[in-house]
Protein backbone atom coordinates (compact mmCIF):
# COMPACT_ATOMS: atom_id res chain seq x y z
CA UNK A 1 0.00 0.00 0.00
CA UNK A 2 1.34 3.50 -1.27
CA UNK A 3 1.08 6.19 1.15
CA UNK A 4 -1.06 8.34 -1.39
CA UNK A 5 -3.41 5.33 -1.13
CA UNK A 6 -3.01 5.43 2.40
CA UNK A 7 -3.88 8.93 2.00
CA UNK A 8 -7.01 8.24 -0.15
CA UNK A 9 -8.78 5.68 1.98
CA UNK A 10 -7.92 7.56 5.45
CA UNK A 11 -9.83 10.72 3.52
CA UNK A 12 -12.39 8.50 2.01
CA UNK A 13 -12.83 7.11 5.80
CA UNK A 14 -12.98 10.46 6.76
CA UNK A 15 -15.72 11.37 4.18
CA UNK A 16 -18.28 8.78 5.38
CA UNK A 17 -17.25 9.74 8.72
CA UNK A 18 -18.81 13.23 7.70
CA UNK A 19 -21.49 11.75 5.58
CA UNK A 20 -22.83 9.94 8.61
CA UNK A 21 -22.90 12.60 11.32
CA UNK A 22 -24.46 14.75 8.95
CA UNK A 23 -26.90 12.22 8.50
CA UNK A 24 -27.64 11.50 12.15
CA UNK A 25 -28.22 15.31 12.34
CA UNK A 26 -30.65 15.38 10.08
CA UNK A 27 -33.35 15.19 12.80
CA UNK A 28 -32.10 18.51 13.50
CA UNK A 29 -33.70 20.15 9.77
CA UNK A 30 -36.34 22.53 10.55
CA UNK A 31 -40.15 21.20 8.66
CA UNK A 32 -40.36 23.55 5.90
CA UNK A 33 -44.51 23.83 6.42
CA UNK A 34 -43.26 25.51 9.95
CA UNK A 35 -40.93 27.93 7.81
CA UNK A 36 -43.25 29.29 5.43
CA UNK A 37 -45.60 31.08 7.72
CA UNK A 38 -42.53 33.09 8.97
CA UNK A 39 -41.72 33.89 5.89
CA UNK A 40 -44.65 35.36 3.95
CA UNK A 41 -44.78 36.99 7.84
CA UNK A 42 -41.08 38.56 7.47
CA UNK A 43 -41.84 39.64 3.50
CA UNK A 44 -44.83 41.49 4.73
CA UNK A 45 -43.25 43.41 6.96
CA UNK A 46 -40.33 44.24 4.90
CA UNK A 47 -42.37 45.54 2.04
CA UNK A 48 -44.59 47.67 4.63
CA UNK A 49 -41.03 48.77 5.79
CA UNK A 50 -39.91 49.39 2.01
CA UNK A 51 -42.97 51.09 1.31
CA UNK A 52 -42.92 53.45 3.99
CA UNK A 53 -39.17 54.65 3.57
CA UNK A 54 -40.09 55.08 -0.47
CA UNK A 55 -43.18 57.15 0.46
CA UNK A 56 -41.15 58.94 3.61
CA UNK A 57 -38.37 59.83 1.12
CA UNK A 58 -40.96 60.78 -1.24
CA UNK A 59 -42.77 63.01 1.55
CA UNK A 60 -38.74 64.41 2.23
CA UNK A 61 -38.02 65.66 -1.29
CA UNK A 62 -41.40 66.79 -1.88
CA UNK A 63 -41.03 69.05 1.73
CA UNK A 64 -37.66 70.08 0.49
CA UNK A 65 -38.91 70.91 -3.28
CA UNK A 66 -41.78 73.23 -1.49
CA UNK A 67 -40.03 74.47 1.77
CA UNK A 68 -36.38 75.50 0.53
CA UNK A 69 -38.22 78.20 -2.31
CA UNK A 70 -40.82 78.88 1.09
CA UNK A 71 -38.02 79.46 3.10
CA UNK A 72 -35.62 81.38 0.62
CA UNK A 73 -38.32 83.85 0.28
CA UNK A 74 -39.41 83.89 3.74
CA UNK A 75 -35.66 85.22 4.49
CA UNK A 76 -36.08 88.30 6.25
CA UNK A 77 -33.11 89.92 4.16
CA UNK A 78 -34.30 88.35 0.83
CA UNK A 79 -34.00 90.92 -1.97
CA UNK A 80 -37.07 90.60 -3.02
CA UNK A 81 -39.78 92.42 -4.21
CA UNK A 82 -37.78 93.23 -7.31
CA UNK A 83 -36.84 89.62 -8.19
CA UNK A 84 -37.36 88.86 -11.80
CA UNK A 85 -40.37 86.50 -12.34
CA UNK A 86 -39.35 83.11 -12.22
CA UNK A 87 -40.40 82.12 -15.66
CA UNK A 88 -44.04 81.41 -15.34
CA UNK A 89 -46.11 79.07 -16.99
CA UNK A 90 -47.35 81.12 -19.84
CA UNK A 91 -47.26 84.89 -19.63
CA UNK A 92 -48.70 85.51 -23.07
CA UNK A 93 -52.24 86.10 -23.73
CA UNK A 94 -55.13 86.91 -21.47
CA UNK A 95 -55.97 85.26 -19.01
CA UNK A 96 -59.74 84.21 -17.33
CA UNK A 97 -60.94 82.76 -14.43
CA UNK A 98 -64.18 81.86 -13.08
CA UNK A 99 -64.74 82.83 -9.26
CA UNK A 100 -68.12 81.30 -7.96
CA UNK A 101 -69.87 82.33 -4.49
CA UNK A 102 -72.16 79.75 -3.61
CA UNK A 103 -74.96 79.83 -0.71
CA UNK A 104 -74.87 76.85 1.40
CA UNK A 105 -78.30 77.94 2.57
CA UNK A 106 -79.82 76.18 0.76
CA UNK A 107 -82.38 73.52 1.59
CA UNK A 108 -80.79 70.40 3.03
CA UNK A 109 -79.90 67.93 0.49
CA UNK A 110 -79.74 70.10 -2.18
CA UNK A 111 -76.60 71.73 -3.70
CA UNK A 112 -75.64 75.00 -3.08
CA UNK A 113 -76.73 77.41 -5.64
CA UNK A 114 -73.75 79.58 -7.04
CA UNK A 115 -74.97 82.96 -6.19
CA UNK A 116 -72.27 84.90 -7.29
CA UNK A 117 -70.23 84.64 -10.58
CA UNK A 118 -67.33 86.88 -11.24
CA UNK A 119 -64.84 86.37 -14.47
CA UNK A 120 -61.68 87.49 -13.70
CA UNK A 121 -59.80 89.00 -16.68
CA UNK A 122 -56.34 89.53 -17.04
CA UNK A 123 -55.74 91.13 -20.21
CA UNK A 124 -52.16 90.09 -21.67
CA UNK A 125 -50.27 93.78 -21.16
CA UNK A 126 -51.13 92.49 -17.23
CA UNK A 127 -51.57 95.78 -16.18
CA UNK A 128 -55.21 95.91 -14.64
CA UNK A 129 -57.33 93.36 -13.15
CA UNK A 130 -60.87 93.48 -14.12
CA UNK A 131 -63.78 91.46 -12.28
CA UNK A 132 -66.97 91.02 -14.39
CA UNK A 133 -69.81 89.95 -12.90
CA UNK A 134 -72.22 88.22 -14.23
CA UNK A 135 -75.77 88.11 -13.70
CA UNK A 136 -77.31 84.61 -12.03
CA UNK A 137 -80.44 85.42 -13.61
CA UNK A 138 -79.21 84.97 -16.71
CA UNK A 139 -81.15 82.37 -18.88
CA UNK A 140 -78.53 80.20 -20.31
CA UNK A 141 -78.46 76.20 -22.43
CA UNK A 142 -79.86 72.98 -20.55
CA UNK A 143 -78.28 70.74 -23.39
CA UNK A 144 -80.55 70.69 -27.11
CA UNK A 145 -84.19 69.96 -26.30
CA UNK A 146 -84.33 71.51 -22.81
CA UNK A 147 -85.87 74.63 -21.72
CA UNK A 148 -83.27 77.37 -20.80
CA UNK A 149 -82.42 77.46 -17.24
CA UNK A 150 -80.89 80.13 -14.33
CA UNK A 151 -77.03 80.38 -14.21
CA UNK A 152 -77.35 80.21 -10.50
CA UNK A 153 -79.48 76.55 -11.04
CA UNK A 154 -76.76 75.15 -13.26
CA UNK A 155 -74.42 74.58 -10.08
CA UNK A 156 -77.64 72.50 -8.51
CA UNK A 157 -77.87 70.57 -10.94
CA UNK A 158 -74.51 69.73 -12.27
CA UNK A 159 -72.00 71.24 -9.81
CA UNK A 160 -69.29 73.04 -10.78
CA UNK A 161 -68.59 71.62 -14.74
CA UNK A 162 -72.13 71.90 -15.30
CA UNK A 163 -72.08 76.10 -14.11
CA UNK A 164 -68.34 76.18 -16.35
CA UNK A 165 -70.06 75.08 -19.03
CA UNK A 166 -72.68 77.13 -18.85
CA UNK A 167 -70.78 80.15 -18.86
CA UNK A 168 -68.05 79.53 -21.48
CA UNK A 169 -71.47 78.48 -23.42
CA UNK A 170 -72.79 81.88 -22.27
CA UNK A 171 -69.52 84.15 -22.75
CA UNK A 172 -66.93 82.23 -25.37
CA UNK A 173 -64.50 82.18 -22.65
CA UNK A 174 -62.51 78.88 -21.62
CA UNK A 175 -61.10 79.84 -18.37
CA UNK A 176 -57.45 79.24 -16.81
CA UNK A 177 -58.14 78.57 -13.53
CA UNK A 178 -61.11 78.33 -11.19
CA UNK A 179 -62.26 79.25 -7.18
CA UNK A 180 -65.45 78.30 -5.28
CA UNK A 181 -65.72 79.53 -1.71
CA UNK A 182 -69.01 79.29 0.11
CA UNK A 183 -70.22 81.85 2.90
CA UNK A 184 -68.29 79.51 5.88
CA UNK A 185 -64.82 79.82 3.79
CA UNK A 186 -65.98 83.68 3.30
CA UNK A 187 -66.28 84.43 6.63
CA UNK A 188 -63.21 82.93 7.47
CA UNK A 189 -60.78 83.79 4.81
CA UNK A 190 -62.31 87.43 6.27
CA UNK A 191 -61.14 86.93 9.54
CA UNK A 192 -57.83 85.40 8.37
CA UNK A 193 -57.20 88.55 6.80
CA UNK A 194 -57.80 90.85 10.08
CA UNK A 195 -61.52 92.13 8.22
CA UNK A 196 -61.92 93.80 5.49
CA UNK A 197 -62.78 97.51 5.17
CA UNK A 198 -66.38 97.91 2.90
CA UNK A 199 -68.58 100.74 2.28
CA UNK A 200 -72.63 100.58 2.52
CA UNK A 201 -74.12 102.13 0.05
CA UNK A 202 -77.94 101.67 0.63
CA UNK A 203 -79.56 100.75 3.92
CA UNK A 204 -80.62 97.68 4.37
CA UNK A 205 -81.51 95.02 7.25
CA UNK A 206 -80.32 91.67 7.39
CA UNK A 207 -83.05 89.21 6.90
CA UNK A 208 -80.75 86.78 8.30
CA UNK A 209 -79.41 88.19 11.54
CA UNK A 210 -81.52 91.41 11.28
CA UNK A 211 -78.81 93.82 11.79
CA UNK A 212 -79.09 96.99 10.17
CA UNK A 213 -76.26 98.18 7.98
CA UNK A 214 -76.50 101.79 7.77
CA UNK A 215 -74.58 103.71 4.51
CA UNK A 216 -71.01 104.46 5.51
CA UNK A 217 -67.40 102.80 5.40
CA UNK A 218 -66.79 100.24 8.40
CA UNK A 219 -64.37 97.42 9.02
CA UNK A 220 -66.20 94.61 8.70
CA UNK A 221 -65.24 90.79 10.42
CA UNK A 222 -65.92 87.45 8.58
CA UNK A 223 -69.52 87.23 10.44
CA UNK A 224 -71.02 90.91 9.58
CA UNK A 225 -69.48 90.42 5.84
CA UNK A 226 -70.87 87.38 5.05
CA UNK A 227 -74.20 88.90 6.50
CA UNK A 228 -73.94 92.30 4.51
CA UNK A 229 -73.23 89.90 1.54
CA UNK A 230 -75.83 87.74 1.49
CA UNK A 231 -78.42 90.62 1.43
CA UNK A 232 -80.49 90.87 -1.86
CA UNK A 233 -83.52 92.96 -1.51
CA UNK A 234 -85.03 95.31 0.67
CA UNK A 235 -82.55 97.90 -0.16
CA UNK A 236 -83.84 101.60 0.75
CA UNK A 237 -84.08 103.17 -2.39
CA UNK A 238 -83.97 100.20 -4.56
CA UNK A 239 -87.72 98.96 -5.47
CA UNK A 240 -87.47 95.25 -4.60
CA UNK A 241 -89.15 94.32 -7.56
CA UNK A 242 -87.76 96.34 -10.01
CA UNK A 243 -86.48 93.84 -12.94
CA UNK A 244 -83.51 96.91 -14.01
CA UNK A 245 -82.13 96.00 -10.97
CA UNK A 246 -82.37 92.35 -11.58
CA UNK A 247 -84.43 92.44 -8.52
CA UNK A 248 -81.82 92.97 -6.15
CA UNK A 249 -79.27 90.39 -7.56
CA UNK A 250 -77.22 93.32 -9.43
CA UNK A 251 -77.05 95.32 -6.10
CA UNK A 252 -75.77 92.49 -4.35
CA UNK A 253 -73.33 91.44 -7.00
CA UNK A 254 -71.67 94.85 -6.89
CA UNK A 255 -71.78 94.34 -3.12
CA UNK A 256 -70.17 91.56 -3.84
CA UNK A 257 -67.23 92.20 -6.20
CA UNK A 258 -66.76 95.40 -4.13
CA UNK A 259 -65.81 92.87 -1.31
CA UNK A 260 -63.57 90.66 -3.39
CA UNK A 261 -61.70 94.38 -4.47
CA UNK A 262 -61.25 94.87 -0.86
CA UNK A 263 -60.19 91.39 -0.50
CA UNK A 264 -57.42 91.69 -2.80
CA UNK A 265 -56.29 95.12 -1.77
CA UNK A 266 -55.91 93.70 2.12
CA UNK A 267 -54.10 91.03 0.38
CA UNK A 268 -51.73 93.01 -1.15
CA UNK A 269 -51.38 95.28 1.93
CA UNK A 270 -50.42 92.30 3.62
CA UNK A 271 -47.94 91.34 1.19
CA UNK A 272 -50.07 87.96 0.21
CA UNK A 273 -48.55 88.46 -3.36
CA UNK A 274 -45.26 87.96 -2.34
CA UNK A 275 -44.55 86.21 1.33
CA UNK A 276 -46.32 82.52 0.15
CA UNK A 277 -45.72 81.12 3.41
CA UNK A 278 -48.87 83.80 4.91
CA UNK A 279 -50.71 83.51 1.36
CA UNK A 280 -50.72 79.88 2.08
CA UNK A 281 -51.83 80.36 5.86
CA UNK A 282 -54.64 82.54 4.32
CA UNK A 283 -55.78 79.89 2.30
CA UNK A 284 -55.59 77.15 4.35
CA UNK A 285 -57.89 79.34 6.98
CA UNK A 286 -60.66 79.01 4.62
CA UNK A 287 -60.02 75.36 4.45
CA UNK A 288 -62.20 72.80 2.53
CA UNK A 289 -64.86 76.16 2.08
CA UNK A 290 -62.41 77.28 -0.83
CA UNK A 291 -61.72 75.44 -3.76
CA UNK A 292 -58.52 77.21 -5.42
CA UNK A 293 -57.81 75.58 -9.16
CA UNK A 294 -54.98 77.75 -9.79
CA UNK A 295 -55.31 75.72 -13.65
CA UNK A 296 -51.28 75.09 -14.94
CA UNK A 297 -49.94 77.49 -12.45
CA UNK A 298 -49.54 76.88 -8.97
CA UNK A 299 -50.81 79.31 -6.55
CA UNK A 300 -47.95 80.47 -6.51
CA UNK A 301 -47.16 81.77 -9.67
CA UNK A 302 -50.82 83.13 -9.79
CA UNK A 303 -50.16 84.86 -6.90
CA UNK A 304 -47.01 86.46 -8.74
CA UNK A 305 -48.82 87.04 -11.78
CA UNK A 306 -52.18 88.65 -11.18
CA UNK A 307 -50.08 90.32 -8.16
CA UNK A 308 -49.26 93.59 -10.38
CA UNK A 309 -52.37 94.25 -11.63
CA UNK A 310 -54.17 94.26 -8.83
CA UNK A 311 -53.17 97.86 -7.94
CA UNK A 312 -55.73 98.99 -10.81
CA UNK A 313 -58.82 96.80 -10.28
CA UNK A 314 -61.55 97.60 -12.34
CA UNK A 315 -65.10 96.34 -11.93
CA UNK A 316 -67.45 95.67 -14.79
CA UNK A 317 -71.79 94.88 -14.67
CA UNK A 318 -72.16 92.46 -17.42
CA UNK A 319 -75.09 94.03 -18.96
CA UNK A 320 -78.11 92.19 -18.11
CA UNK A 321 -79.60 91.79 -21.15
CA UNK A 322 -83.51 91.76 -21.69
CA UNK A 323 -86.09 90.34 -19.36
CA UNK A 324 -87.81 87.39 -20.68
CA UNK A 325 -90.13 85.16 -18.67
CA UNK A 326 -89.69 81.39 -19.37
CA UNK A 327 -93.04 79.51 -18.56
CA UNK A 328 -91.72 76.44 -19.05
CA UNK A 329 -89.25 76.75 -16.32
CA UNK A 330 -89.17 73.56 -14.51
CA UNK A 331 -89.13 75.45 -10.98
CA UNK A 332 -92.00 77.94 -12.40
CA UNK A 333 -92.75 80.71 -14.53
CA UNK A 334 -89.69 82.82 -13.95
CA UNK A 335 -88.29 86.21 -15.06
CA UNK A 336 -84.63 85.87 -16.25
CA UNK A 337 -82.26 87.62 -18.34
CA UNK A 338 -81.67 86.80 -22.05
CA UNK A 339 -78.21 88.23 -23.75
CA UNK A 340 -78.82 90.95 -25.78
CA UNK A 341 -76.27 92.42 -28.51
CA UNK A 342 -74.94 94.45 -25.56
CA UNK A 343 -73.49 91.69 -23.41
CA UNK A 344 -72.54 89.44 -26.04
CA UNK A 345 -70.13 92.59 -27.25
CA UNK A 346 -68.86 92.74 -23.80
CA UNK A 347 -67.91 88.56 -23.88
CA UNK A 348 -66.42 89.46 -27.23
CA UNK A 349 -64.31 91.96 -26.22
CA UNK A 350 -63.25 90.17 -23.60
CA UNK A 351 -62.55 87.19 -25.54
CA UNK A 352 -60.28 89.27 -27.92
CA UNK A 353 -58.54 91.27 -25.17
CA UNK A 354 -60.14 94.43 -26.08
CA UNK A 355 -61.84 95.02 -23.12
CA UNK A 356 -60.98 98.52 -22.56
CA UNK A 357 -62.05 99.76 -26.11
CA UNK A 358 -65.97 97.89 -25.03
CA UNK A 359 -65.72 99.85 -21.65
CA UNK A 360 -64.83 103.22 -23.30
CA UNK A 361 -67.99 102.67 -25.24
CA UNK A 362 -70.00 101.51 -21.92
CA UNK A 363 -68.95 103.88 -18.89
CA UNK A 364 -72.35 102.72 -17.35
CA UNK A 365 -70.87 98.98 -16.65
CA UNK A 366 -68.03 100.69 -14.62
CA UNK A 367 -69.03 100.09 -11.51
CA UNK A 368 -65.32 100.81 -9.98
CA UNK A 369 -63.50 102.82 -9.65
CA UNK A 370 -65.67 105.76 -9.78
CA UNK A 371 -65.10 108.12 -12.98
CA UNK A 372 -62.99 110.90 -11.94
CA UNK A 373 -64.98 114.68 -11.56
CA UNK A 374 -64.54 116.01 -14.37
CA UNK B 1 -40.84 28.92 -12.41
CA UNK B 2 -43.03 31.05 -10.00
CA UNK B 3 -42.29 31.32 -6.50
CA UNK B 4 -44.69 29.53 -4.80
CA UNK B 5 -42.99 26.29 -7.07
CA UNK B 6 -39.72 26.66 -6.39
CA UNK B 7 -40.45 27.05 -1.82
CA UNK B 8 -42.71 23.71 -2.80
CA UNK B 9 -39.89 22.08 -4.14
CA UNK B 10 -36.74 23.68 -3.03
CA UNK B 11 -37.40 25.50 0.78
CA UNK B 12 -36.93 21.61 2.68
CA UNK B 13 -33.64 21.17 1.19
CA UNK B 14 -32.41 24.82 1.53
CA UNK B 15 -33.15 23.93 5.02
CA UNK B 16 -31.29 20.93 5.54
CA UNK B 17 -28.46 22.61 4.09
CA UNK B 18 -28.60 25.47 6.60
CA UNK B 19 -29.04 22.91 9.91
CA UNK B 20 -25.71 21.08 8.45
CA UNK B 21 -24.15 24.75 7.83
CA UNK B 22 -25.00 25.86 11.42
CA UNK B 23 -25.84 22.78 13.27
CA UNK B 24 -28.35 25.11 15.07
CA UNK B 25 -32.30 24.22 13.66
CA UNK B 26 -33.43 27.63 15.07
CA UNK B 27 -30.44 29.76 13.29
CA UNK B 28 -30.84 27.49 10.16
CA UNK B 29 -34.74 28.42 10.46
CA UNK B 30 -34.03 31.97 10.55
CA UNK B 31 -31.40 32.32 7.56
CA UNK B 32 -33.59 30.57 5.35
CA UNK B 33 -36.50 32.91 6.05
CA UNK B 34 -33.93 35.83 6.29
CA UNK B 35 -32.70 34.46 2.61
CA UNK B 36 -36.25 33.90 1.73
CA UNK B 37 -37.79 37.02 2.26
CA UNK B 38 -35.04 38.23 -0.22
CA UNK B 39 -35.66 35.81 -3.11
CA UNK B 40 -39.22 36.71 -2.57
CA UNK B 41 -38.88 40.52 -2.87
CA UNK B 42 -36.55 40.01 -5.62
CA UNK B 43 -37.91 37.21 -7.41
CA UNK B 44 -37.30 38.51 -11.25
CA UNK B 45 -33.93 39.27 -10.72
CA UNK B 46 -33.65 35.12 -8.96
CA UNK B 47 -35.65 33.38 -11.96
CA UNK B 48 -33.72 35.38 -14.54
CA UNK B 49 -30.10 33.74 -13.38
CA UNK B 50 -29.45 30.41 -15.03
CA UNK B 51 -29.84 28.43 -12.28
CA UNK B 52 -32.34 29.54 -9.48
CA UNK B 53 -31.33 27.02 -7.29
CA UNK B 54 -27.91 27.44 -6.94
CA UNK B 55 -28.67 31.17 -6.81
CA UNK B 56 -30.09 30.74 -4.08
CA UNK B 57 -27.94 28.22 -2.00
CA UNK B 58 -25.23 31.37 -2.97
CA UNK B 59 -27.17 33.39 -1.14
CA UNK B 60 -27.92 31.39 1.88
CA UNK B 61 -24.18 30.35 1.61
CA UNK B 62 -22.89 34.35 2.55
CA UNK B 63 -25.76 34.84 4.56
CA UNK B 64 -24.29 32.04 6.69
CA UNK B 65 -20.93 33.58 6.09
CA UNK B 66 -21.85 37.00 7.26
CA UNK B 67 -22.95 35.57 10.83
CA UNK B 68 -20.03 36.70 12.24
CA UNK B 69 -19.43 39.67 10.33
CA UNK B 70 -22.54 41.19 10.91
CA UNK B 71 -22.91 43.96 13.65
CA UNK B 72 -24.17 43.06 16.77
CA UNK B 73 -27.69 44.95 16.06
CA UNK B 74 -28.17 42.77 12.93
CA UNK B 75 -27.53 39.58 14.97
CA UNK B 76 -29.44 40.56 17.60
CA UNK B 77 -32.87 40.84 15.53
CA UNK B 78 -31.42 38.25 13.20
CA UNK B 79 -31.41 35.71 15.80
CA UNK B 80 -33.74 37.15 18.95
CA UNK B 81 -37.14 37.01 16.96
CA UNK B 82 -39.69 34.22 19.21
CA UNK B 83 -42.25 34.33 17.21
CA UNK B 84 -40.26 32.87 14.41
CA UNK B 85 -38.19 30.54 16.64
CA UNK B 86 -40.92 29.24 18.33
CA UNK B 87 -42.69 28.25 14.61
CA UNK B 88 -40.08 25.42 14.61
CA UNK B 89 -40.75 22.52 16.58
CA UNK B 90 -37.71 20.79 17.90
CA UNK B 91 -38.59 17.57 19.27
CA UNK B 92 -34.99 16.47 21.87
CA UNK B 93 -35.16 12.74 23.21
CA UNK B 94 -32.78 11.67 25.50
CA UNK B 95 -30.82 9.40 22.56
CA UNK B 96 -30.69 12.86 20.14
CA UNK B 97 -28.73 14.34 22.75
CA UNK B 98 -26.23 11.75 22.73
CA UNK B 99 -26.00 12.36 19.12
CA UNK B 100 -25.33 15.77 19.46
CA UNK B 101 -22.45 14.80 21.42
CA UNK B 102 -21.01 13.21 18.44
CA UNK B 103 -17.43 14.27 18.22
CA UNK B 104 -16.94 14.33 14.46
CA UNK B 105 -20.36 16.84 14.15
CA UNK B 106 -18.25 18.41 17.11
CA UNK B 107 -14.98 18.83 14.63
CA UNK B 108 -17.41 19.84 11.86
CA UNK B 109 -19.14 23.05 14.19
CA UNK B 110 -16.06 24.37 14.82
CA UNK B 111 -14.37 24.22 11.38
CA UNK B 112 -13.99 27.95 9.98
CA UNK B 113 -17.01 29.24 8.01
CA UNK B 114 -15.52 28.70 4.61
CA UNK B 115 -13.80 25.53 4.88
CA UNK B 116 -17.49 23.75 6.51
CA UNK B 117 -19.67 25.60 3.74
CA UNK B 118 -17.63 23.96 1.29
CA UNK B 119 -17.32 20.32 3.17
CA UNK B 120 -21.48 20.30 3.65
CA UNK B 121 -21.67 21.21 -0.55
CA UNK B 122 -19.31 18.45 -0.76
CA UNK B 123 -20.41 16.15 1.06
CA UNK B 124 -23.97 16.04 2.19
CA UNK B 125 -25.13 17.69 -0.76
CA UNK B 126 -22.75 15.93 -3.05
CA UNK B 127 -22.09 18.94 -5.57
CA UNK B 128 -18.80 19.03 -7.69
CA UNK B 129 -15.78 20.91 -7.03
CA UNK B 130 -16.83 23.47 -10.13
CA UNK B 131 -20.39 23.98 -8.64
CA UNK B 132 -19.39 24.50 -5.17
CA UNK B 133 -16.96 26.95 -6.85
CA UNK B 134 -20.02 28.34 -8.10
CA UNK B 135 -21.72 28.83 -4.50
CA UNK B 136 -19.15 30.22 -2.79
CA UNK B 137 -17.78 32.53 -5.67
CA UNK B 138 -14.22 31.20 -5.84
CA UNK B 139 -11.78 29.06 -7.83
CA UNK B 140 -12.23 25.41 -8.05
CA UNK B 141 -8.16 25.20 -6.91
CA UNK B 142 -9.62 27.05 -3.50
CA UNK B 143 -12.37 24.94 -2.95
CA UNK B 144 -10.00 21.74 -3.32
CA UNK B 145 -8.07 23.95 -0.84
CA UNK B 146 -10.93 24.31 1.55
CA UNK B 147 -11.54 20.67 1.79
CA UNK B 148 -8.40 19.34 1.82
CA UNK B 149 -7.84 21.63 4.55
CA UNK B 150 -10.97 20.47 6.75
CA UNK B 151 -10.19 16.76 5.94
CA UNK B 152 -6.25 17.24 7.74
CA UNK B 153 -8.21 18.42 10.79
CA UNK B 154 -10.75 15.90 10.56
CA UNK B 155 -8.47 12.84 10.16
CA UNK B 156 -6.56 13.30 12.80
CA UNK B 157 -9.89 12.48 14.93
CA UNK B 158 -11.17 9.34 12.66
CA UNK B 159 -9.67 5.95 13.70
CA UNK B 160 -8.91 4.87 10.38
CA UNK B 161 -8.16 1.16 11.28
CA UNK B 162 -11.83 0.61 12.31
CA UNK B 163 -13.47 2.02 9.55
CA UNK B 164 -11.61 -0.16 6.35
CA UNK B 165 -15.32 -1.84 5.60
CA UNK B 166 -16.64 1.03 5.48
CA UNK B 167 -13.84 1.85 2.40
CA UNK B 168 -14.54 -1.18 0.91
CA UNK B 169 -18.25 -1.46 0.66
CA UNK B 170 -17.66 1.75 -1.32
CA UNK B 171 -16.38 1.53 -5.16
Amino acid sequence: MTREESGDVAGRAVADEIRGAFARHEYLVPDANAVRPGIAARAGRRRVRRRTFQSAAVALVALGVIAIPLAVRAWPNRPAPHQPPVAAASTDGALNFLLVGLDDSATAGTRDSADTIIVAHLPADRRRLYLITIPRDTWVDNGAGHPQIKLDRTYALGGFPQLAAAVTGLTGLSFDGAATVDLVGLGKLTDALGGVDLCVDYRVTSIHTGHSFVPGCYHFDGASATDYLRQRTDFAGVPPTDPANGFGALVRDRHQVTYLRAVLKKAMGADLVTDLVHLNTILAAAGSALVVDAGRRTVAELAREVGPALHDTIGVAAPPGDNVRHTDDPQGPAVGFAPTADSRSLYAAVKADQIAGWLASHPNAVMFPSPSPS
Amino acid sequence: MTYDEFVAARLQPLLRYATMLTGDPHLAADLVQEVMVRVQLKWRRVVAVEVPDLYVRRMLTNAYLDLRRTSWWRRNTLWARPEDAAAVPVTRDHAERSAERDEIWTLLLNLPQRQRAAVVLKFYEDLSYEEIAGVLDCAVGTVRSLISRALTSLRAMVPVAGHSETMEARP
